[in-house]
């Protein structure tokens, strides 16, 4: 048998009375509650910290003063979500839509004539039409970039 | 949420958006990287490490966002320097493919079409093919000396 399981002794049935008398405001100066004193003390606090308790308003506040300007408008929202949306499809079309053709540069003359030297049969080397190509590629890639953007 | 806002964020995304490019402005800068990693392969002395770049190029999809005209320029430039590349190699025929895959893109009056004329006559010529190189050379002429004409008298945009 433990000792939870013995019938309670008369000093205990006399402290749990006190305590509840205490716990329920009862408890009277002229009451003996000498031997539960840290329990009626205990007791106490919890009434009193019951209430302090903070109201709804009170708390509002305290997250207001600890978080003062929150940015409600770049909350999700369904609509917002939906706006976003709709700007990345609009965006992803429209990226998507063929460009209007670049505005090529003009081939250069030094280019054009490397052009008619190496079309003939015989022909030496193709390496002054590269070099000249290589040039002109330069410009036409420029000219695409200023059409295209840049990719980030 | 009030509507300047919204239209703020749509703004905000829209910009945000066009100012990337999208695919076809990645894909005209892949395509200028890949002739300056050639132009270096080129230079170290390796034109077969240049023709995988390049090669990688042409068989890359293009985005739907990119002119037929700009797509056609790009990939035939691209196709002429790996014709001109192979001819290097002393491989006219991978040089005839080429230039005949660059050619299958459309024809136009312009430099792309005239360069892939002349290295499609250099591949004929190295395998022996004289009159179909004389009858690409003549094509690349008439060509080159339209738009040579055209720069001479100063309406050489294309």
């Amino acid at each position: 048998m433990t000792s939870e399981e013995l019938a309670p002794t008369e000093a205990e049935r006399r402290e749990a009375e006190l305590l509840a008398r205490a716990l329920e405001g009862a408890a009277r100066p002229g009451d003996e509650v000498g031997p539960v004193e840290d329990a009626v003390g205990a007791a106490w606090l919890l009434r009193a910290s019951r209430g302090a308790e903070l109201s709804e308003l009170r708390a509002r506040a305290v997250l207001e003063r600890a978080w003062p300007r929150r940015r409600r408008w770049l909350e999700p929202t369904p609509g917002k979500m939906a706006a976003l949306g709709a700007a990345a499809a609009v965006a992803a079309i429209v990226s998507a839509v063929p460009h209007g053709p670049a505005k090529l540069p003009p081939p250069p003359v030094p280019l054009l004539r490397a052009q008619l030297a190496a079309a003939r049969p015989g022909a030496p080397e193709l390496a002054r039409l590269e070099t000249e190509m290589d040039a002109y590629r330069e410009q036409v890639y420029a000219a695409l970039g200023r059409t295209y953007g840049r990719a980030r | 949420m009030k509507t300047s806002r919204v239209a703020a964020l749509l703004l905000l995304a829209a910009v945000a958006l066009a100012g990337c490019g999208g695919p076809a402005a990645r894909w005209i800068d892949e395509a200028a990287a890949a002739h300056a990693q050639a132009d270096a392969f080129v230079r170290g002395g390796e034109p077969a490490r240049a023709a995988r770049v390049l090669d990688e190029l042409v068989s890359r999809p293009v985005p739907a966002g990119v002119a037929a005209q700009d797509r056609r320029a790009v990939l035939q430039d691209a196709y002429a320097r790996l014709a001109g590349l192979a001819l290097g190699q002393r491989a006219p025929a991978q040089a005839l493919r080429y230039a005949e895959a660059g050619l299958a893109l459309g024809e136009a009056r312009d430099v792309f079409t005239s360069a892939l004329r002349t290295s499609r006559g250099r591949a004929h010529e190295g395998l022996g093919q004289d009159a179909e190189a004389a009858r690409d050379y003549e094509a690349a002429q008439v060509v080159a000396e339209a738009l040579l004409q055209q720069a001479l008298s100063g309406r050489g945009a294309q």
